[in-house]
């Protein structure tokens, strides 16, 4: 891979942030703050026990999400298909791709990801899969014919899991792959029933990264593998606590549109998964094999067809439109990366 | 919902022991035919939950499979009967209204149009979150990533003033 991008134009020095001014995303998508009355605090010396005032927060981005999704999928299904991730490209490819072109990429993040974890040769051990975050189930389709393995996905979208349902019996996969709706954080499974955990741009959703992550390990079988593609944000220097003002704003600004809480980084994963004890770690940011595919994305919405698909859609839509160059701006200052993380649990 | 679904979820409400298998309620059955693949089915009988399997189908109104796992011999045979039945019971019969009932707590997942809600609700959920605050409004030091992604999320939404 050559050489990452530039640097932000100005670092400056800040000092330390206090409580009462660090923005999150989270409390952008609140119709009104949590009254102290909801709030359960134990007060013991110098520390808080939070319950209500981060469940309420959380129950209104589960919905939020769900609406985002339930208004915005089939919009994208008919531009994009059934697979709503990234496509993997070559980096420095500068040929403008075709439609057809830029969903074989789409094919291709799921295979590289594959690779990636070294899961090709294990053809034969994966007989369950787990898709966290669905989606219209491209994913889980793709897996389940290629591995002969049963796939069930999760989404809390009902207009999602519904049409995933319906693809697949298209498709005469129903044998093999299911769809239901429920939360990644509380996933209604036993624990470790899963050869391969599936997580392709689902975990910029979760508010909670270490939940989430905890939910992954739990119900991972001994040996089985887990591959989490999401949106990270740059890791952060020695020394530095967090993101640079200008860059928790543009991150915030993207949050608001697409229903994502606080960003972390591929080393928060790698961290994450290491305190649960997985083996074989790896991670790569991939920000430059997936270059291409948002400028694609604009360029689909300002076609006839798309401007009259996302007038047709609904405001979330439109605001989500609007809200991709902010992507673009976000990978170009080397705030956003694209990351996967991949691991192994131990028999 | 198949069964071959249903043989996979579990309730994981907070501090449930038992939460599998999810009983069934079955207010509307559909059969819906697939195509026999018994290579598929060979592939898959390991991880099946047996007992799990013959309730469930039971309550489905479908009570031709065997009270007990039948060991190797009878899957890889030529003869195809155990097969057929694991079939129709594990992919051909849908719940498509009902409910499906956590064996614990009795709590109730919908199951509309063949989708089964598993969403928990607020008071179901594990969600504590302990913080240290020092005085005077000050984040304490953030040790580790999980602090600092838990903090950005929870901490604001209290705009806490630490006496």
């Amino acid at each position: 891979m050559k050489a990452t991008l530039a640097p932000p134009s100005s670092l400056i020095s800040l000092p330390r942030h206090k409580v009462s001014s660090l923005r999150s995303p989270s409390l952008l998508l609140q119709s009104q703050r949590p009254s102290s009355a909801l709030m359960t605090t134990t007060a013991s010396r110098g520390s808080v026990a939070v319950t209500a005032a981060a469940t309420s927060s959380a129950e209104a981005l589960r919905e939020g999400i769900a609406e985002f999704y339930n208004e915005t999928s089939g919009l994208w299904e008919e531009i994009w298909g059934d697979h709503m991730h990234h496509g993997f490209y070559d980096p420095d490819s500068s040929v403008q791709l075709s439609d057809s072109g830029h969903r074989e990429a789409q094919i291709r993040m799921i295979e590289e990801s594959l690779r990636f974890a070294g899961v090709t040769e294990e053809e034969k051990k994966i007989k369950r899969v787990v898709d966290v975050g669905c989606g219209i189930g491209g994913s889980s389709r793709y897996i389940a014919s290629k591995f002969g393995a049963e796939c069930i996905g999760i989404t809390l979208s009902p207009v999602q899991a519904k049409r995933a349902n319906d693809l697949a019996a298209a498709q005469s996969l129903s044998h093999k792959v299911s769809f239901q709706v429920a939360d990644a954080l509380d996933q209604p499974f036993e624990d470790g029933i899963f050869d391969l955990v599936w997580s392709m741009e689902s975990g910029e959703h979760m508010p909670d990264k270490a939940k989430f992550v905890k939910e992954l390990v739990r119900v991972t079988a001994p040996g089985g593998r887990i591959i989490i593609v999401t949106w990270c944000h740059r890791n952060l220097s020695q020394g530095e606590e967090s993101l640079q003002p200008w860059e928790q704003n543009l991150l915030d600004r993207i949050c608001k549109t697409f229903y994502l809480p606080a960003w972390c980084s591929t080393s928060d994963y790698v961290e994450l998964l290491q305190s649960l004890s997985l083996q074989d770690i790896k991670c790569a940011d991939w920000s430059e094999n997936v270059a291409p595919f948002w400028p694609a994305v604009i360029r689909t919405a300002l076609t006839w067809k798309g401007l009259v698909s996302l007038l047709r859609s609904g405001m979330k839509s439109i605001k989500g439109a609007l809200t991709m160059p902010l992507m673009i701006e976000g990978y170009k200052k080397g705030v956003i990366k694209f990351g996967i993380i991949t691991c192994q649990k131990p028999l | 919902m198949r069964l071959i679904t249903h043989n996979m979820l579990s309730c994981n409400i907070k501090g449930v022991k038992n939460g599998f298998p999810l009983k069934i309620e079955a207010e509307k059955v559909i059969e819906k035919e697939v195509d026999f693949n018994p290579d598929f089915l060979r592939h898959m009988f390991a991880k099946i939950e047996w007992k799990a399997l013959v309730e469930a189908a039971r309550s489905m109104g479908y009570a031709e499979l065997p009270e007990d796992s039948p060991d190797a011999t009878v899957i890889e045979s030529a003869d195809e009967t155990f097969l057929r039945k694991l079939h129709h019971a594990l992919l051909e019969l849908h719940l498509e209204e009902g409910a499906l009932v956590c064996p614990e707590t009795g709590r109730k997942f919908p199951v509309n149009k063949g989708i089964p809600n598993m969403l928990l609700h607020e008071d179901e959920v594990k969600q504590t979150v302990c913080i240290d605050l020092r005085k005077g409004n000050e984040p304490t030091r953030i040790r580790s990533p999980k602090d600092r992604v838990l903090m950005q999320d929870v901490c604001i939404d209290l705009s806490l003033q630490v006496p």
